[in-house]
């Protein structure tokens, strides 16, 4: 990253994360991410929830951790495939109003094969803001759009919701970016950099309607890191031309600062 | 036109090939537009049978050029031995890459909303390159945070 952004004061909001398999241990995992953000007052951190959970429990012991929202994962769910799971399914409604309740943010990683163009995606985000309004939303990966289609597509279907935010994490097509930021507001798309998640995954790429995620494969050490930094540069150059491409007139600054 | 080709280029050239790489992904971007424009040509009398293509040709162009990017990694990979490939994480072209294209376009603070933190008794699997436990500051290593003076530092997220 120091190819990305030399030079400059970073800092982040920490997403813990449990394997299916682990599950019993998220709150270990809560109280991990809530050690290392302890120290530094600029740094965030999100409580991973099961939809299992007890919406109290979650509650208090966000409150204990000093954490500042949730975090979800569609593999915590027992439905197969997972990837086309409903978001009740493995985000509650009783967790939502907690979020509500205390003004929390919730980092939103949406499955089904047409991402936010999903009808019952849609569904879910409209219905879930007009009952519980002050939950802070963050749709990850520019509303996972790594088919740009289903961005321009399915935001118009949430133009005029508050509290509704996207990262541009892992998302490396610039037309994705592009639609939040015409559509929604350049206030609106957040920048996320999915480290380290990078050295699992390269580029996405969208194709024929739906896109895919190219796998490095096994490399050594040294291409591992190589790809995460290829994979940053290709999200950072391509909310670029995204900001570019929206305001062609007024070169705008990265939307993203704190 | 050109001007796409040229960005589509530079984009294709931050991958992880070195010498090689860069060679194919050149000759992938030559195919390319001699494709678009001999297709053109013929387009414009009315003979080809790929009209629909012409009319979709940064499309066509744009895949292209990744996936003779892809290819092109994985083939130079497969024909490389990857445990002495003296790469670095940065390269010239990287350096280059930021400072015409995004050095002046970022804040002077950033805030990174998606990072993930784990420790390997969480994930049951480590990542290759990267330490078991990630980390603040595994984190501040990767990202070399900055920690010069008299900037202020604060959070937008409510505590």
């Amino acid at each position: 990253m120091q190819d990305i952004h030399p030079e400059r004061p970073t800092s982040a909001l920490f997403i813990p994360f449990v394997t299916a398999e682990n599950h019993d241990k998220s709150l270990a995992a809560n109280e991990w991410v809530s050690e290392q953000i302890a120290e530094d007052f600029t740094y965030g951190g999100l409580f991973f929830v099961r939809p299992e959970d007890n919406p109290e429990w979650v509650r208090d012991n966000v409150k204990r951790l000093g954490l500042h929202g949730l975090k979800c994962y569609h593999t915590m769910v027992a439905v197969d495939p997972t990837w086309e799971a409903d978001v009740e399914t493995f985000l509650p409604e009783s967790l939502v109003k907690v979020a509500h309740g205390e003004g929390l943010a919730i980092t939103l990683h949406m499955v089904k094969s047409h991402a936010v163009a999903d009808s019952a995606n849609i569904e879910w985000i409209r219905r879930s803001f007009q009952s519980y309004p002050n939950m802070n939303l963050i749709l990850a990966y520019s509303a996972r759009g790594f088919q740009p289609a289903h961005n321009l597509e399915g935001i118009t279907h949430l133009v005029g919701l508050e509290n509704l935010c996207f990262d541009t994490s892992v998302n490396c097509e610039p037309v994705a970016h592009q639609a939040i930021i015409r559509l929604m507001g350049r206030d609106r798309l957040m920048y996320g950099t999915h480290l380290p998640v990078g050295h699992v995954r390269d580029r996405s790429l969208s194709a024929f309607g739906q896109a895919c995620v190219t796998d490095p494969g096994c490399g050594s050490p040294q291409e591992r890191r190589r790809t995460m930094a290829r994979q940053a540069a290709c999200n950072s150059v391509s909310l670029v031309r995204g900001c570019y491409a929206a305001n062609r007139k007024s070169r705008t600054r990265c939307p993203t600062s704190f | 036109m050109r001007r796409d080709v040229a960005v589509i280029g530079r984009i294709s050239c931050c991958g992880p090939g070195r010498g090689g790489l860069k060679v194919l992904s050149v000759i992938g971007q030559a195919f390319m537009v001699v494709f678009h424009r001999s297709n053109g040509k013929v387009a414009t009398r009315g003979e080809s049978k790929f009209s629909v293509w012409s009319l979709k040709w940064h499309g066509v162009l744009g895949i292209g050029v990744v996936a003779f990017d892809i290819v092109g990694t994985r083939a130079y990979h497969g024909l490389s031995n990857r445990t002495t490939l003296p790469m670095s994480t940065a390269t010239d072209v990287d350096g280059e890459l930021f400072a015409r294209e995004l050095d002046s376009f970022l804040p002077e603070r950033i805030f990174d909303t998606h990072t993930h933190r784990w420790r390997q008794e969480f994930i049951n699997s480590s990542v290759d390159g990267t330490a078991v436990d990630m980390g603040l500051a595994e984190y501040g290593s990767a990202c070399r945070i900055s920690t010069r003076s008299g900037r202020p530092r604060h959070s937008s997220f409510p505590s």
